[in-house]
């Protein structure tokens, strides 16, 4: 091959260790997945190939899993609500700090990624629990006789939830934040704009594109997390990956755990699009 | 109330702004100090100095975005400088011009108004009287990132011109443009500022900017403002060395100061050069000085014609610049700049490097400065 042509392909070529990791252990087994989906399961624990919607019907008549897809969807809409509302005050102060102080901002942002989520998870065990720190301390105050019930329950699962993505919302939002510059500020408030003209009509706006950005990893996130829910969540709220988890390995129904993974991953993919086509219309502006 | 007492306040002799004994420091650094100014109705003001030098920040204060530690700022007999900057009516154009980059052109220049709750209809007629006026048409629907430097500048002149402030703040506001362009920017504002009358104060650490544009120029130094006039009479009479050396090109000889009957004299090498004709000589007990002169100050000869040359010194490098020429001298250890306007030169000789030639100046248009 001319040396010529060879470099046209060099982009490319700097891809393989990449592509040699991905395409088998991602992409094949993700395409086998998808296609399991349309086998059927035997009681065996075997999968009969062949072609068949009857998972998919399944997944969208039974109550069970409609009830699990309707848990997971509110809770991902719920976690991105709260991190998003708490993620601006930090995001904001983030932008604006500078030097050391900035950096050590950052610094509490990363660290709880820095650190397992199994770990995390256990450092809420240690707070939550029945026995945990907060029911003595509660206890003890003579607010309650009998130990309120955190871990293993919604409110539980959401505070796991929320701290797990939080970092994930503040990071892109701060990004946003921190392209509105002094100046640019100034301008806005020199030229008659009080705090909250200000901040409806500039900060909010130049904001969006990152806040989206946090919104989908979040969203993206909480719907396919496992660990949360199968170690914070009550088990009268099923989530989608442990129930994934549950009719692939326990039940062996690899079919239709096939159909409920591909439905995730069709509605993720379907909320990214959606959110990226929202960003084009409202801020046209971000991508010149 | 208010009404009536701005009324009174406001005749046609006060001011449109003062600022008194304004001081201004961050921690123990004192970064404007004392600074008094006035300007007139439609008057523009250039504030000129060196990066650090203050300026900026009265700049800022005047705007609302810093508070003086001490002073006051009254404008058109309001006292302004407890209001918050959006209650100045105050614009300002920035370095960076300070788009908002989500806006359209249009929405960029209509802000202000809105912030105003000004009805919707004015407002559009006042963008479009403001795209027109900065020669902005067919650009209303553009996004900032899609205009070239030039066409963001205008916006921001627009959108600043758009609410019809009080006055009107230029920061550093041609620094990003080309040369050319920067010139003819300055020239259309210059006019259309004059055409609309409006109050404006233009920071720069460009002289030809602050002369381009400004009535008066008010040399800023170490936060103090070392002298206020119109641009002929701070360029012809500096009060010091420092303003003299901080507009055109100018040279710095070592020479010292020494006592005789007939008053103190100054003396470059050997030679007595001339006696002083200023109050601001420093007294003979003072002998290492500076003396500065402007380059375009000194003429040069191959011959000694008055009392005032220094001795001879050698050419180095003559450069042609248009206009004029420059001559880079040698005198022992000094390196002089010479500059000859072009014209003069067919009836004067011929000169290039190793030549020697005498120097002469005329003693008013120097200024001294202690040597340390």
């Amino acid at each position: 091959m001319p040396a010529r042509s060879l470099q046209r392909f060099a982009p490319w070529l700097w891809l393989t260790p990449a592509a040699a990791l991905l395409i088998p252990f991602f992409v094949i087994p993700l395409l086998l997945t998808f296609r399991n989906s349309f086998y059927s399961d035997d009681p065996m624990g075997m999968l009969i190939p062949g072609f068949t919607l009857a998972n998919y019907s399944k997944i969208v008549r039974d109550p069970y899993y409609l009830g699990v897809f309707e848990n997971t969807v509110w809770a991902a809409l719920l976690v991105c609500l709260v991190s998003i509302v708490m993620s601006y005050p930090l995001s904001w102060v983030l932008a604006r700090a500078k030097g050391s102080g900035r950096a050590f901002l950052l610094w509490t942002v990363y660290l709880p990624i820095y650190v397992s989520v199994i770990m995390r998870v256990f450092g809420w065990i240690f707070l939550l629990s029945d026995g945990g720190l907060f029911n003595q301390a509660l206890i003890h105050l003579g607010a309650t006789t009998h130990p309120l019930q955190m871990m293993n329950s919604f409110p539980g699962m959401m505070v796991g939830l929320v701290h797990r993505y939080l970092p994930l919302m503040v990071l892109p939002l701060a990004t946003s934040l921190r392209k509105i510059d002094d100046a640019i500020l100034r301008a806005a408030t020199g030229l008659g704009g009080n705090r909250w003209f200000v901040w409806s009509r500039i900060v909010f706006p130049m904001s969006l594109p990152g806040a989206v950005v946090g919104l989908q990893l979040v969203f993206a996130g909480v719907l396919s997390d496992y660990v949360i829910p199968s170690l914070m969540g009550s088990p009268h709220f099923q989530m989608l990956a442990p129930a994934i988890y549950y009719e692939g390995i326990t039940n062996a129904s690899w079919a239709l755990s096939g159909a409920i993974a591909s439905a995730v991953i069709a509605i993720v993919a379907l909320f990214l699009l959606s959110a990226n086509l929202l960003v084009r219309r409202v801020a046209p502006w971000a991508s010149l | 109330m208010q009404a009536a007492f701005h009324a009174e306040a406001s005749t046609a002799a006060d001011p449109a702004l003062s600022l008194n004994s304004l001081r201004k420091s961050f921690g123990s650094t004192l970064v404007v100090d004392r600074c008094d100014l006035s300007l007139k109705k439609g008057e523009i003001l250039a504030l000129l100095g060196a990066s650090g030098c203050g300026k900026s920040t009265l700049l800022n204060m005047v705007a609302g975005f810093e508070t003086p530690d001490y002073g006051t700022i009254v404008l058109e007999g309001e006292r302004i400088d407890e209001l918050p900057p959006n209650r100045r009516n105050i614009a300002m154009v920035f370095q960076s011009y300070a788009m908002f980059p989500h806006l359209t052109v249009a929405d960029n220049i209509a802000y202000g108004l809105r912030a105003r709750h000004v009805s919707r209809t004015t407002t559009q007629a006042r963008v479009n009287d403001m795209i027109h006026l900065l020669k902005l048409d067919g650009l209303a629907n553009r996004y900032p990132a899609q205009l070239s430097g030039g066409q963001r500048q205008r916006v921001a002149v627009a959108r600043a011109l758009a609410v019809s402030p009080r006055m009107l703040l230029l920061d550093e506001a041609f620094s990003a443009l080309d040369r050319n362009l920067r010139e003819d920017m300055q020239l259309e504002l210059s006019l259309l500022l004059r055409d609309m009358n409006v109050t404006t104060i233009l920071v720069t650490h460009d002289q030809r900017e602050a002369f381009a544009l400004a009535d008066r120029v008010a040399i800023m130094e170490s936060g103090r403002i070392a002298q206020v006039g119109t641009p002929e009479e701070i360029y012809r009479d500096p009060t010091s060395s420092s303003v003299l050396r901080f507009l055109g090109t100018t040279n710095r000889i070592s020479a010292r100061v020494s006592g005789t009957v007939s008053g103190p004299q100054v003396r470059i090498r050997d030679r007595i050069v001339f006696y002083p004709l200023s109050d601001a000589t420093p007294a003979p007990s003072v002998l290492p000085v500076w003396v500065d002169i402007r380059a375009e100050d000194i003429t040069i000869s191959n011959a000694p014609t008055s009392i005032h040359e220094t001795g001879p010194a050698t050419i180095v490098l003559r450069t042609f610049l248009g206009s004029q020429e420059r001559f880079v001298l040698k005198l022992d250890d000094d390196q002089i700049v010479v500059d000859r306007p072009q014209q003069a030169r067919r009836n004067e000789l011929r000169l290039g490097p190793g030549d020697r030639v005498y120097l002469d100046f005329d003693p008013s248009s120097c200024r001294f400065a202690f040597a340390q």
